[in-house]
């Protein structure tokens, strides 16, 4: 393992992200819309869930944090897919860089940008939504192991997956289908039984757990050692699967 | 530096390397022939840890390349045959994640990308996106990311397709002088003339196993044959087949609509050929001299009866 080759791979993955970073605005800019349109309506849910004193931001600004950190999974994976349409990835595999140092390096500047993407929405929702933002250090901490969470099930798609339209499909759907069950797009508490029963099977239900913990319960920062632990799984579970698959090496498929 | 010892690669149920066996020393450069599809690509990419061999030992530099990959790789440089670069990148910073990755630092990367580049005469060309460069100078940046990091043994696989003449002589002269710094070089072409050039010790591959071996003089002494050889407009008849050979008092090898007659002297057997085609030769469209040289010998050794080649073999 070497951190060396990691970074070069990162360092690339800026370069190439710099040409062309309007898809990675937009996402990041994404939530900063959403958050604030959803405001109101979750006030109203979360003072009938037993919140007097909740704003609606306490609910939708994490809410759209974790709803989209998550969409970095199918952006992860299309770095994948590109390097075989560019046809680099015999070249990098070549270089005697093992699976898992080429997937931290494309991981390393997603999973920035995702834990970026929560701390500038938790600073917006805090100055303008009202937000009750507390263990600011534990929000970030969360952040960044749900993105690497996320980033890692965007490489095990990749690696699992054949062709660039599966991982369209798949990566974005289900980073929709997971954030519902997962308590992500509306409260938990009004989902149907059966969806709150499977909900910790999502990496989304743990992180909105951990945020849950210490913006509306105001619990301390211990809270989130539980969610943070498992989120850990979830990446390292991922990053097996998906170092496993680059290993295989199956052909791809891109756009064309 | 590189050692295959009985390498056997199968796609599905398509035999790729039939147990292929082959050595490279240090300074060495290792000419590889064969017509598409007779394993060079897959040999190549075996080689450099891309693809696994399904039986065999490779050996690089003394590490196995399946059981030891990553110390393997650090030896090796690769150009493989399709172009394989970031588009939206330059083309110096193409050789620079390449020469960072392959662990080259600082001064000594940036000192490096001016070396080779020079070498390619690519300095005029760094700073421009590789997406803008046409189909030779992309190849070119693509071969010089091989060179980067001074590897021991460096696998280039069809480095002068599309090359114009002074690229494909810039490319043979680096060769060279990687060579005589004492890198192993697999140089994989359809170019004869370049082997000829590199002074290359020869390995030919058809059907995915080496039918010969050896330098350009020793497989001209030993199967070198000259050659009259006649291309008609369609495959000519089986008759016409058996008549040549009938003329030429040995084998000739009929490959869809050329016909190759052995002739120690092939001029001299022209006027008798074209008497014996009589009224076909109205279907003939060139005639070409072949002499004792490296062409004759991949020829006559591709032409030779074999499983996978479904060449008309005609004895008188």
């Amino acid at each position: 393992m070497s951190p060396r080759r990691s970074t070069a791979v990162a360092a690339t993955e800026l370069r190439v992200l710099r040409r062309d970073p309007m898809p990675l605005i937009v996402l990041l800019a994404m939530p900063l819309i959403m958050a604030p349109l959803y405001d109101r309506a979750f006030r109203a849910t979360l003072v009938l869930g037993g919140h007097p004193h909740a704003s609606g931001a306490d609910f939708a600004v994490p809410a759209a944090a974790v709803q989209f950190a998550f969409y970095l999974a199918p952006y992860t994976g299309f770095m994948f897919f590109r390097d075989h349409g560019w046809r680099v990835w015999p070249r990098v595999r070549a270089s005697g860089a093992s699976p898992l140092e080429i997937a931290l390096g494309k991981a390393a500047p997603m999973v920035a940008l995702g834990a970026l993407q929560t701390l500038v929405l938790c600073a917006v929702g805090a100055v303008l939504l009202d937000l009750h933002l507390r263990e600011a250090g534990a929000i970030a901490i969360v952040a960044l192991v749900y993105t690497c969470s996320a980033v890692m099930v965007g490489t095990a798609l990749a690696a699992l997956l054949s062709t660039v339209q599966q991982l369209n499909a798949i990566g974005f759907l289900g980073a929709t289908v997971l954030g519902a069950i997962g308590g992500a797009l509306v409260p938990l508490s009004t989902l149907p039984l059966w969806v709150r029963r499977i909900a910790p099977i999502t990496p989304q239900y743990w992180a909105m757990r951990a945020y849950r913990s210490v913006i509306l319960d105001g619990a301390g920062a211990r809270s989130v050692l539980l969610p943070v632990a498992v989120l850990m799984g979830f990446a390292v579970a991922f990053a097996v699967v998906a170092t496993r698959g680059l290993r295989r090496d199956t052909p791809k498929r891109g756009w064309s | 530096m590189l050692e295959l010892d009985g390498v056997v690669k199968h796609y599905g149920a398509r035999r790729a390397l039939g147990g292929v066996s082959l050595q490279a020393r240090a300074g060495e450069i290792v000419g590889l022939l064969g017509p598409n599809g007779a394993g060079k690509s897959t040999l190549v990419s075996i080689v450099a840890g891309l693809l696994r061999p399904d039986s065999g030992r490779v050996v690089v530099a003394g590490h196995d390349v399946v059981r030891e990959p990553i110390a393997a790789a650090h030896h090796v440089g690769i150009a493989p045959q399709e172009i394989g670069l970031y588009e939206v990148l330059t083309a110096r910073e193409n050789l620079s994640s390449f020469g960072a990755l392959r662990g080259l630092r600082g001064r000594a990367r940036l000192a490096r990308i001016d070396t080779i580049a020079a070498a390619l005469r690519l300095t005029h060309l760094l700073d421009r996106p590789v997406q803008t460069l046409s189909g030779g100078e992309r190849r070119r940046v693509h071969t010089a990311i091989a060179f980067l990091h001074e590897p021991p043994l460096l696998l280039l696989d069809e480095p002068t397709v599309g090359a114009d003449i002074d690229t494909r002589h810039a490319l043979l002269e680096v060769v060279h002088a990687a060579a005589d710094r004492g890198a192993a070089v697999v140089y994989s072409t359809h170019y004869l003339p370049e082997i000829e050039q590199l002074d290359a010790w020869v390995a030919i591959l058809v059907g995915g196993e080496l039918i010969a071996t050896g330098t350009v003089d020793e497989l001209v002494a030993h199967h070198a044959e000259a050659a009259v050889e006649l291309r008609f407009a369609a495959p000519p008849n089986a008759d016409v087949v058996v008549r040549l050979a009938a003329l030429a008092g040995g084998a000739v090898v009929a490959d869809d609509t050329v016909v190759r007659v052995p002739a120690p002297a092939p001029a001299a057997l022209i006027p008798p050929i074209m008497r014996e085609l009589g009224a076909d030769a109205d279907g003939l469209r060139a005639v070409t001299l072949q002499h004792a040289d490296l062409d004759s010998v991949y020829l006559a050794l591709r032409g030779a009866p074999h499983e996978e080649n479904d060449a008309l073999v005609a004895a008188p």
